[in-house]
């Protein structure tokens, strides 16, 4: 699963530290699921999505061999 | 996996295993002493006076003591931490943890194997004499390197 959650964060001009804190995760869970090495649990994709104002599939997008 | 203390109790569990090998080394001073000595005798030559230490500052009880308050305070010290939780505790960190506790059973058990395998000691009477010892030596090794692998995971590896 790709994720555009970086994109995201540039447009909104944040660091990763700040959209942790406000989302109520560690910095590091904000890496990893950057990174692509943790896939978030709905809760979680959900919540970002909130605080992003877009759509769940428009930061995580479904890749062929998902 | 569930934790049961807040995050301080984790300074706590470093300072217990911290004590912990004090205790540990005082109680193997002995063998250090004996060492060195040995070490320090072959040196030397025969006409020479050989060096004597007091080998053993401790008397065998005392020694014994000293090794189970070690491993007690490890033990102690290694479970505090590793249920202590985080400042953030969320499903990332969960998701390390449960990682890290199957890497380091695994490793643990190649490791001791391995260790059985190549020293020949992997015989049935030699296990069951220093088995209650053995057995808690392999627990302590397992939750140490929990320890090692969860903070490289959370240090290193995802910083």
């Amino acid at each position: 699963m790709k994720n555009s959650l970086k994109v995201e964060r540039a447009k909104k001009n944040i660091t990763q530290g700040e959209l942790a804190e406000h989302i109520g995760v560690s910095r590091q869970t904000i890496n990893a699921i950057e990174t692509g090495k943790f896939v978030p649990s709905t809760i979680l994709a959900i919540k970002l999505s909130k605080y992003f104002k877009v759509r769940v599939e428009d930061i995580f997008i479904l890749e062929t061999n998902d | 996996m569930k934790t049961y203390f807040p995050y301080y109790f984790k300074k706590i569990g470093i300072i217990l295993v911290i004590a912990s090998i004090v205790f540990s080394f005082l109680s193997g001073l002995h063998t250090f002493v004996e060492g060195f000595e040995e070490g320090y005798n072959s040196t030397k030559n025969n006409e020479e006076q050989n060096l004597e230490l007091k080998a053993d500052p401790f008397s065998t009880k005392t020694r014994k003591n000293l090794k189970f308050i070690g491993l007690t305070l490890s033990f102690s010290g290694l479970i505090v931490y590793m249920f202590s939780s985080e400042k953030i505790e969320d499903e990332f960190i969960q998701n390390l943890r449960y990682k890290s506790l199957t890497k380091s059973l695994v490793l643990t058990w190649i490791i001791y194997g391995l260790v059985y395998v190549l020293k020949g000691n992997l015989n049935l009477e030699r296990i069951e004499l220093h088995w209650q010892t053995d057995g808690l030596y392999v627990l302590q090794f397992q939750l140490f390197m929990y320890v090692i692998i969860y903070n490289y995971y959370k240090k290193w590896k995802f910083e």
